[in-house]
Order: C-alpha cells, then structure tokens, then sequence
C-alpha cells in the first residue's frame, strides 16, 4: 500500500512536458539541421539554411515519435496505470541531453570551419536513447534493460538513417537554388529560353 | 588480481551504458588513480592519433607524434583532474555533499568511452593506415559527455539543467584547446 503510495507521489513529482523543452528540442535539431547542410563555401546560404532546419525539424519529429512509440510499448501496462504523459515526460527529459552536442556542432561547424558533424548528431542521439531509458527507469522506480535495449536500438536506427539520408540530401539544396533560378530567369523573361 | 581485472572492465564499460549505477556502486571502491589512468590513457591515445594522422600527410615530424603522445597524457592526468576540481567547486556552492575524490574520479572516468574509441582507433590507425583522430578520437570525446551529465545530475540530485551547462562548457573548452593543439 505504502509502495503504491510512493509510486503515485513520484508519478505526481514528475515534470509535465513544458513549451520550453519542445523549444529546447527544436533548436537543437535545427542547430543540426543547419550545421550538417552548411555550405562550406557559403556559411550563409540561404537555401542551404531553409533546408538544413526543415529536415532537422521532420527528423527531430520523426525520432520524437518513434521513441514515445517505442517506450510506450515496451512499457505498455505502465503506460495504461500512469497515462501518457509518463512517456512523454521521459522522451522530453531525455531530448535535453541533445543541447551540448547542439552548441558543440555549431561550434565545430561555424568556428572551427569542420565539415564533420555526422559524429556529432550520432553521439546526441545515442545520448538521448540512454537518458530516454534512464528517465523512465526513474519514474518506474527501478532500471530496466529492455528500456535500454528499445531506446538504444531506436536512436541507432535513426543515427544509421540520419548518415545514410544524409549523403543523398545534402545534393538537395544545390538543386533546389537551381531550379529556383530557372524559374525566377523564366518569370523575368531571361535565361535564353525560347 | 582477477577480480580486480573484472572489475576494471566493469567499471569503464559500466562508465559507457550506466554510469549512474556506477556511481553509486563502483565508485565507492574505484581508486582515484584508476580513474586519472582511465583518462590519461584515453587522452593520450586521442592525442597520439592527432600526432600520427599530421605525420601520414607530411604535415608534422616524428617528432610531434611523442610531443603528441606526452600532451595528451598530461592533459588527461592535470587538465582533466583540474577540471574536475572546478566542477567539484560549483557543485559544493549547490550544496552537493559528494567529496573532491569522488567528483574528480567521476569526472576521470566519463572519458572511459573516449579510451575504448582512442583503443579502437589506434589499432586502425596504426594496423589499417587510417586516419583516426577525428572519427574515433573527437566521436569517443563526445561520448563522454552522456556520462558527463549523468555522473554531474546524480551529484546534484537530478539538476538536468546545470549538468547540461557544466558538461557541455567542459567538452567545448576540450574540443577546441584539441583543435588548437592539432591546428585542425
């Protein structure tokens, strides 16, 4: 009695998801959207920019959900005493371990001038997978390896998908800013088309 | 002595999956010069790499591979103990009861991530002719620092925030006095 006790005053102790953690998560994942599709010869590419941080924002998305998904299921019965907000609050707590490997990747990639942020974005997510497992080990009151096991294969999974995905998108923006100029040669009437 | 093998093993593996469950149990028998090796090591290791990745391009003399080697050592065993001593100091002014031996320790040992990658990275360095600082040294630099907040929040009963800012100010100010050193 006394255990259910405690474990319903830990569930009420737990943080609810704020606006500032999803603020938080979003810039990181722009802060590594922006960096990975950096043009090296122009910082400052706008093209590059946009589509830097709208694929950070669907991948952060992506991950997002498939990480309450997961957690969700392999703790489906203590999802159903306690409600969602357990796992939500676990995957959110866990998203702020991405805020050093964040600052770190604009720092390599806009001070250091490196091209090399794949090592950066695998280690945040990997982090994010352990700390998502520990957080819900926390409010469940014990560790479990399975958690670990779910989370870990998640953010492997995406940081294999994320190196992967990444040599064919990062051809993308060049493309994009190409085909805009056409277009933009074509409504003003230039570009030698007849 | 083969107990003790174990439970060095134990330790640094234990430091890369849960460090907290680490710091509650191992640490307590950990010696402190265990964890300085752990980190001298892993250092000298990522330094050494640097060294021997300028001296494949012809960039650097052998020369710079033991000036490499020896930097790297020391930073592990002063600049990193020293940090640790600075981050033991904010965790006292948040009123953290733990010792100046267990936060340096624990601080040593989240680099048991970075020695694992600097072991890996050495034999593709030197078996397969890689160049390994980067993808093995600055990735097992950056492993540390999941351990880094876990091992910073326990000592402050679960302060998410100011674990982040330590661990986060501590790997850039290690990322890019490296970078200075290796002129990269």
């Amino acid at each position: 009695m006394s255990e259910n006790n405690e474990a319903i005053k830990d569930i009420k102790t737990i943080e609810k998801s704020s606006s500032f953690k999803k603020l938080v998560r979003r810039i990181c994942f722009i802060s590594f959207g922006i960096s990975a599709f950096s043009n090296p010869l122009e910082r400052l590419n706008l093209y590059n920019i946009f589509f830097g941080i709208l694929v950070g924002l669907f991948f952060g998305w992506l991950f997002k959900k498939f990480l309450r998904g997961f957690l969700g299921l392999f703790n489906s019965k203590f999802k159903k005493e306690k409600g969602k907000q357990v796992i939500r609050s676990a995957v959110d707590n866990g998203m702020l371990f991405l805020a050093p490997f964040a600052i770190m990747v604009l720092i390599a990639t806009f001070y250091l001038k490196w091209s090399m942020t794949s090592s950066f974005i695998s280690a945040g997510i990997m982090a994010v997978g352990t700390s998502s497992a520990i957080e819900i080990g926390k409010s469940k009151g014990k560790q479990e390896i399975r958690n670990t096991i779910a989370t870990s294969g998640v953010s492997f999974v995406f940081s294999f998908i994320w190196t992967l995905s990444y040599q064919y998108l990062i051809k993308a923006p060049a493309f994009i800013e190409g085909g805009v100029n056409i277009i933009r040669s074509m409504i003003s009437g230039g570009g030698g088309i007849l | 002595m083969e107990s003790n093998k174990q439970s060095a093993f134990r330790t640094i593996f234990g430091m890369m999956i849960n460090p907290s469950g680490v710091l509650k149990n191992a640490m307590l028998s950990t010696k402190w010069y265990f964890s300085v090796l752990v980190s001298a090591l892993a250092f000298g290791l990522f330094f050494i790499q640097t060294g021997l990745d300028l001296y494949k391009t012809g960039q650097k003399g052998i020369d710079f591979v033991w000036l490499s080697v020896t930097t790297g050592v020391l930073y592990g065993m002063v600049v990193i103990p020293v940090m640790g001593f600075f981050i033991w100091i904010i965790l006292k002014l948040t009123k953290s009861d733990k010792t100046l031996k267990v936060a340096v320790s624990s601080f040593c040992l989240s680099y048991s991530g970075a020695l694992i990658y600097g072991l890996i990275g050495i034999v593709f360095s030197l078996v397969l002719g890689w160049k390994t600082s980067v993808a093995f040294g600055v990735t097992g630099v950056l492993w540390a620092i999941g351990p880094m907040i876990i091992v910073i929040r326990e000592m402050t009963d679960g302060k998410n925030s100011l674990s982040i800012l330590i661990a986060t100010g501590m790997s850039v100010i290690v990322i890019t006095s490296w970078s200075f050193f290796g002129n990269i």
